[in-house]
């Protein structure tokens, strides 16, 4: 039996899907003897079918299945819907990996290749288009440099009069009653989102919710505010630092790099295979947003480690509402790509550079001791005071519940505190049942959030199981 | 230092004068060189230095008692082979809206004879102590690990699964001889309705009902409907309530068409909504032991 898509399985068709509604309708069409399937065949490179709904309209469906196999997403289907890919080129899909027996071996016809060469001149284009978009001309340098003034005496502007508002917070205390009030926070925060900072509207909208938390919020708090005192007088000597210091300072404002505006750097690029070693997804609201459980905008972060380089990579992505993040890697799968690294004076985000990514099964990696890790945060740290989260793989704990609080044990009673917004304690003691077990995570200076386990093999991604859907 | 800059802090600098001295030489000289700032610009700055350096050197604390001392491991730890979309079935009906099919879930585990990961017990136990049919079930297929769990675990209201019996086997007709007593009493009242008596019987049935029986009750309701019985929305929603949970899903059209041309707007209308969207989901849950292997 011909297996047009190696590898692949109905659950990575159905990841592929927009929203749960097209996975279910691609699965329902998804029937090779029903007679509304006129043609379902492939000739092993690209697949066509040819589908007749009840109402007689005639749908005919392309996918370039080598693309496919190199994560690109090149498929076609005459239905009118804005969803890609909609439910006939999911059904489609399904049937080529599920019953592929059904799928007759053919030479493509006419409207197949027509499509293919019409695909092939815009793949053509649009590599043409980033080669420009990559090329540095003093006309590009000059619009930026516009650009870049502009926003940074916005900036400038916005954090002179945060720093007032954090002095006279300071000047009054925080026994006053209105720290206590999502709206003194959210407020100030809009000031900044108008001042084109929202990395630092974010942060403050987060602060808002600390003295919700309990009764010991004073010094959390102040610890926050203290940071974000030290980030404004930094950002004061912006112009006498160095392109990565600018770089890493930018990024906690939120005045983050486009893709394309990394050609203004020397940035560092890298082709590995990546494991996976965690995923963390959740809301980037405001107090108010999370205390009513408004949808909003969200952050996804997936953790990969290189197995020849050792280094670690951050793909941080955004999404809206119920849309989907680009990336689906979760842990358990590796990734033979080459990454590129945004400036930092500790580099750990990058974006995938690269048109040929091929996914695997992962390998078990090795991991570290809490000492060790704690040890390279401490270098990262010193390099990048403000990272927020660090990668840690550790590599032999045991989850107890000490003293109120879930702790990673090591075997000789080294122990990191685990986060309060963690909530698979209980399936991380279920699945180590007292035996050592790699865990890996996010440390933020205080306290470790799990983001993957292994044991044995098996790579146990948290965004699945323990946590809301 | 710490405590003193967080009364300052909290009562505040026009209050409070900002005076601090620290043990540590290099964090002491800092202290003296912001000695021109304001006072708020002295606390902040300290707090923010303060941060980091405790950041920066964190040192693990370490809990000396010997581990065998009060964590006795599970003697199997094994690696299970099993299908992650079963597995993500059960997340979704634990953190979902649905927990009720928890029932059809275990129902489709037992009796495929399926394996889960240790991770998957904590939603197991917890769904049993919320739906006490479940939990003879549930303890059948907990293993090793889901009593060495249970002994392990305070306050998660797990405690029934201490006494309480293991169910010997999945019982796939337990509800034969009260399915013929509920078709009996349809029967004596001509399959024009579905009687009270009915109604609290088909109560203390849960899943699954099997697909002669629950034809028998969809075609009652549909002829209900039909006949003019006014029921008003919570009447039906009850109705529906009982059906819902249990009822075999290729009923499904028949009663959502029923329920369209009984009353298709209004507040009916979002009841029909409701009842599709529990029998959608009931279906994915069946497709997922279908499709996986």
């Amino acid at each position: 039996m011909t297996e047009f898509l190696s590898g692949w399985t109905v659950e990575r068709v159905t990841l592929l899907a927009p929203d749960a509604v097209s996975a279910q309708s691609g699965r329902k069409l998804a029937n090779p003897r029903d007679d509304e399937w006129q043609a379902v065949a492939s000739d092993g490179y690209s697949a066509w079918g040819v589908f007749q709904s009840r109402r007689g309209t005639v749908h005919k469906i392309q996918i370039d299945l080598l693309k496919l196999q190199h994560g690109d997403h090149v498929w076609a289907c005459n239905c009118r819907t804005h969803k890609s890919p909609c439910k006939h080129i999911l059904a489609l899909l399904y049937i080529l990996v599920d019953e592929p027996e059904f799928v007759t071996q053919a030479s493509p016809p006419h409207w197949v290749t027509d499509w293919l060469d019409k695909e092939a001149i815009s793949a053509r284009k649009r590599e043409e288009r980033k080669k420009r978009q990559r090329t540095i001309t003093p006309e590009k340098i000059e619009q930026r440099q516009k650009q870049f003034a502009k926003r940074k005496q916005n900036i400038d502007a916005g954090l002179q009069e945060l720093e007032q508002w954090l002095i006279n917070i300071i000047r009054r205390g925080l026994a006053d009653p209105q720290i206590r009030s999502y709206d003194f926070w959210d407020t100030r925060a809009a000031r900044l989102v108008d001042a084109q900072a929202p990395g630092i509207a974010t942060w403050l909208k987060a602060m808002g919710s600390i003295p919700a938390k309990g009764t010991d919020w004073i010094e959390p708090l102040l610890d926050q505010l203290g940071r974000l005192y030290l980030l404004i007088e930094s950002f004061k000597r912006y112009d006498d630092l160095s392109p990565e210091i600018q770089a890493d300072l930018r990024s906690v404002v939120g005045w983050h790099l486009k893709r394309d505006e990394t050609v203004f750097f020397d940035t560092v690029t890298m082709r590995d295979h990546w494991v996976v070693t965690g995923r963390y997804s959740g809301m980037v609201q405001s107090a108010e947003q999370a205390s009513q459980q408004k949808r909003g905008l969200k952050t996804q972060r997936i953790w990969l480690r290189g197995m020849q380089s050792g280094r670690d990579a951050l793909l941080l992505e955004f999404a809206f509402g119920d849309s989907l993040f680009d990336s689906h890697y979760n842990p358990g799968v590796a990734i033979d790509a080459e990454f590129t690294f945004y400036p930092s004076r500790y580099p750990l985000r990058a974006f995938i550079d690269d048109q040929d990514v091929t996914e695997h099964p992962a390998e078990p990696i090795v991991g570290d001791t809490i000492l060790e890790d704690i040890e390279n945060y401490a270098h990262a740290l010193s390099q990048n005071p403000w990272l927020l989260q660090y990668p840690f793989v550790l590599d032999s704990v045991i989850p107890v519940h000490h003293d109120n609080q879930w702790i990673l044990r090591e075997t000789d009673g080294t122990y990191l505190p685990l986060s309060e917004e963690f909530q698979a304690n209980w399936e991380l003691f279920a699945l180590s049942g007292g035996h050592p077990i790699q865990v890996s995570g996010e440390w933020d200076g205080s306290v470790f959030h799990p983001t993957g386990a292994m044991d044995k093999g098996r790579y146990i991604d948290f965004e699945i199981i323990g946590k809301v859907q | 230092m710490t405590q003193r800059l967080s009364l300052i802090a909290s009562r505040g600098t026009d209050r409070l004068e900002a005076s601090f001295t620290h043990e540590h030489d290099q964090i002491q000289q800092m202290i003296q060189a912001m000695d021109e700032a304001s006072d708020p610009i002295q606390v902040l700055r300290l707090a923010g230095f303060l941060t980091l350096h405790n950041r920066a050197g964190y040192m693990p604390q370490c809990d000396s008692r010997p581990l065998h001392t009060f964590l006795e491991p599970d003697p199997e730890h094994e690696q299970i082979s099993y299908s992650p979309a079963v597995v993500q079935m059960l997340a979704r009906i634990f953190y979902g809206n649905y927990p009720q099919t928890y029932r059809e879930w275990l129902h489709f585990v037992t009796l495929d004879e399926r394996t889960f990961p240790y991770e998957a017990l904590p939603m197991m136990l917890s769904l049993a102590t919320r739906y006490l049919d479940t939990r003879h079930m549930t303890k059948r297929i907990i293993g090793s690990r889901g009593r060495w769990l249970i002994d392990h675990t305070t306050h998660r209201g797990w405690d029934w699964a201490k006494s309480i019996k293991p169910a010997k086997r999945p019982r796939l007709t337990k509800y034969g001889k009260q399915e013929s007593r509920v078709i009996e009493r349809l029967e004596v009242a001509r399959y024009r309705r579905i009687s009270l008596e009915a109604t609290f019987e088909l109560q203390t049935m849960r899943f699954p009902w099997s697909k002669h029986f629950s034809r028998i009750l969809a075609q009652t309701f549909e002829t209900a409907l039909q006949l003019g019985t006014q029921y008003q929305p919570t009447d039906l929603r009850q109705k529906l309530d009982v059906l819902q949970w249990s009822i075999h899903p290729n009923q499904t059209n028949r009663i959502s068409d029923t329920l369209l041309s009984y009353h298709p707007h209004g507040e009916y209308g979002v009841i029909r909504h409701e009842f599709l969207r529990v029998m959608t989901f009931r279906q994915s849950l069946r497709a997922v032991f279908s499709e996986s292997v």
